[in-house]
């Protein structure tokens, strides 16, 4: 791969010597402590000089040493993450949050995705312990086995996101998803509801998924209420949503609400009481979970949990480029995630709660 | 069975003469099979793993990266991760991969070409065995990069002047140009397009030129164009779009949005105002998202296919590393699913 390119660019890449930050200083004309601050995306210089010595290390061949220092071996600026699915957007919007941060690091993102299987992850990882990136992601806190236990003895800055746990690999961000389907389910059980049906996926395919309901469950119990359990053995999608919600009107009793596994789902259920003649949410409420951006130009925006998809990829991004930096900063943070009232839920008039 | 059982327990490290031993193969053929991307019949290479895995052999996929030069990898880049299309032609591809081992890595652009270059130099710096693009738009040091990789290249979504080595595509132009002509036959005569800003979305340019050259060719106007937002355009955003259009030019009938995503807002928006979809505004879209097949009234678009287009890329990739000869260019067929937003236009009074 000897690259015989007239570009000097270029041929600096491969060279044995590497290019300095007082190479990267002197080109742009300001000191070595502005070029380590404009790369380590910290406060202290000024958009326009960051932007520009960020374009001249780039262009320089430049790799900050800080990052080749915290590493054992070859110098690397990826920073490498592993979703599960792009299909959804919510992954996606969390990396979009992560981007910036990392651009301004001057880190690099690659992006692998599982399809939800521990073992691809684990595969995954090996390899790219191999790359020595600079950091890795994980997404959620369920792992093949074995997987925690290896990259607990690399050094390699790891953060886990979306889900939270008491004993994290390195870093985490997320949030606890039994208590986002216990605040939801408290919300129904406000409002009146008293006949709830819950619209997922089987089992052992999304344990996040599992953990809201567990939450869902407890709520409606506290209210004396079971909830019925309805899984379409589907993709999590619009037609899942749409062919559980057709399950559900024929359940006897009919449920007074649907609480689907996220807003993709709701959303095919949404279409599916329309199509059925049935009223939103004179006679039947839906919940979701997500606030995906569908809801902002929905006539009926959906009941539903907000997750923080963009703050957390921002948090997530600043404790990882600081512990790219080798500062430890707080290890797990758990965001709030509000309920977002919608109009496909309302007050229900029952037994139990009496209005004037 | 008996000797695989006695090796697990040896304290010795199972070697490759093992696992051929028990798999009743050659050495050689182990070696083949458990690395990626090359030749060896489906059957034969399930029977290998098998065999590996009773055995607890490893490949030590690193000296072995070091010592054959394969990396094991794919790298694509794509413009943005928040896409279903793309996110289809990402999947597409895993799935065609999946048995060569090959993985895929993916980074995305932004949209921005100077970012696809950063991506493609760090890919080729671990030695992807192919390298995927969105487009055939790039940077002058980045098609150099590519062309000099020494790697299958493959373009997808688009059908380049100038490829620099494999091509999986489609004529976004002609796409368009399509969606002019069913409007057209629906009866409209005003018709609008909605898109994002067009010099960073190169593909969503060509469809709008397709569309806008098709209506002058119909005698139409061609005028009424919204482009006011960055790429990739958001429903919001698309519903924002209908409403400027419709304020300066209240007597469009029909629109042709970029995409599925800025179609669904638009409707929202139009049905918002009071108006019907598609008795008052027929409303097209682009890319057969699940949304524009679930909305009410379900949304005219046009499939590209772009599962397919990642399989057939995957195909491609596997056929040149095996050292077969290609087709340079594989045209994907689109279609138009004509749906309930764009019905027939009410006659002039």
């Amino acid at each position: 791969m000897t690259q015989t390119c007239v570009s000097a660019n270029v041929a600096r890449m491969d060279d044995r010597k590497a290019v300095k930050i007082e190479d990267v200083a002197r080109a742009a004309g300001v000191s070595i402590m502005s070029v380590s601050r404009a790369l380590r995306g910290v406060e202290g210089v000024s958009e326009a000089t960051r932007a520009r010595v960020a374009a001249l290390a780039t262009e320089m061949g430049y790799v900050p040493n800080r990052l080749a220092g915290s590493l054992a071996q070859a110098t690397s600026n990826l920073v490498a993450i592993s979703v599960p699915t792009l299909f959804d957007a919510v992954f996606a919007e969390i990396i979009t949050g992560m981007r910036e941060t990392f651009t301004h690091a001057g880190l690099e993102t690659i992006i692998e995705t599982s399809d939800y299987d521990p073992a691809r992850e684990a595969d995954w990882v090996e390899r790219m312990i191999t790359w020595s990136p600079a950091a890795l992601v994980l997404s959620g806190v369920d792992h093949a086995p074995g997987v925690a236990e290896r990259l607990r003895a690399v050094d390699i800055p790891v953060l886990e996101i979306w889900d939270v746990t008491e004993d994290p690999i390195d870093l985490c961000v997320g949030i606890d998803h039994r208590a986002v389907g216990y605040e939801m389910g408290l919300h129904l059980v406000t409002l009146g509801y008293r006949r709830p049906a819950y619209i997922g996926i089987p089992p052992g395919r999304d344990p996040r998924a599992e953990r809201r309901l567990s939450g869902l469950r407890k709520a409606f119990e506290e209210a004396g209420v079971a909830i019925r359990d309805i899984r379409v053995n589907a993709a999590p999608s619009f037609e899942a949503g749409r062919d559980g919600a057709v399950a559900a009107f024929n359940l006897e009793p009919r449920p007074d609400v649907l609480c689907f596994l996220n807003d993709h789902l709701a959303f095919g259920g949404l279409m599916a009481c329309e199509a059925a003649g049935l009223d939103v949410p004179g006679d039947i409420g839906i919940a979701g979970f997500n606030g995906l951006n569908i809801n902002n130009v929905l006539q009926r925006p959906l009941t539903t949990s907000v997750t923080p998809r963009s703050l957390m990829g921002k948090t997530a991004a600043r404790l990882l480029v600081a512990a790219v930096a080798g500062v430890r900063t707080d290890r797990l943070v758990s965001m709030p995630v509000p309920v977002s009232h919608g109009r496909t839920t309302r007050p229900r008039l029952t037994g139990q709660r009496a209005e004037p | 069975m008996e000797t695989g059982t006695a090796s697990v327990t040896d304290s010795r490290k199972p070697t490759m003469a093992d696992v051929a031993r028990l798999a009743g193969v050659s050495p050689m053929t182990v070696s083949r099979a458990l690395k990626p991307g090359t030749s060896v019949n489906a059957d034969t290479r399930e029977r290998i793993h098998a065999a590996a895995d009773m055995l607890g052999y490893v490949l030590d996929s690193t000296a072995s990266a070091f010592s054959s030069g394969r990396s094991g990898f794919v790298a694509m880049t794509i413009p943005s991760i928040n896409n279903a299309n793309f996110a289809d032609t990402a999947r597409g591809l895993t799935e065609s991969l999946r048995d060569s081992g090959l993985e895929l890595l993916l980074g995305y652009t932004d949209y921005d070409m100077a970012e696809e270059e950063r991506l493609v130099a760090a890919f080729l710096r671990r030695r992807p065995e192919a390298i995927v693009v969105t487009g055939g738009a790039h940077t002058e040091r980045c098609r150099a990069l590519l062309d000099g990789s020494g790697v299958p290249v493959v373009e997808t979504w688009d059908l380049p002047s100038r490829p620099i080595d494999r091509v999986v595509g489609f004529s976004n132009a002609d796409a368009g140009a399509r969606v002019a002509k069913h409007l057209f036959d629906k009866g409209h005569r005003h018709i609008g397009f909605i898109g994002g800003d067009a010099a960073r979305d190169t593909r969503g340019a060509d469809r709008r030129r397709g569309f806008l050259n098709a209506l002058d060719a119909l005698g139409l106007s061609s005028e009424r164009v919204m482009t006011d937002f960055e790429p990739p355009i958001t429903m919001r955003e698309g519903a924002a779009a209908i409403e400027n259009l419709l304020d300066r030019w209240p007597d469009t009938t029909a629109v042709m949005c970029v995409s599925d995503l800025s179609a669904f807002g638009a409707m929202q928006a139009v049905v918002r105002k009071g108006l019907k979809v598609p008795g008052d505004v027929a409303i097209a879209g682009f890319g057969a998202y699940d949304v524009s097949e679930h909305a009410l009234p379900s949304i005219t678009t046009v499939d590209v296919q772009a599962l397919r287009i990642g399989a057939e890329t995957g195909r491609q990739i596997l056929s040149l590393l095996a050292g077969e000869e290609t087709e340079a260019v594989s045209e994907m067929s689109v279609s138009l699913l004509e749906r309930g937003s764009t019905g027939t236009a009410r006659l002039p009074l």
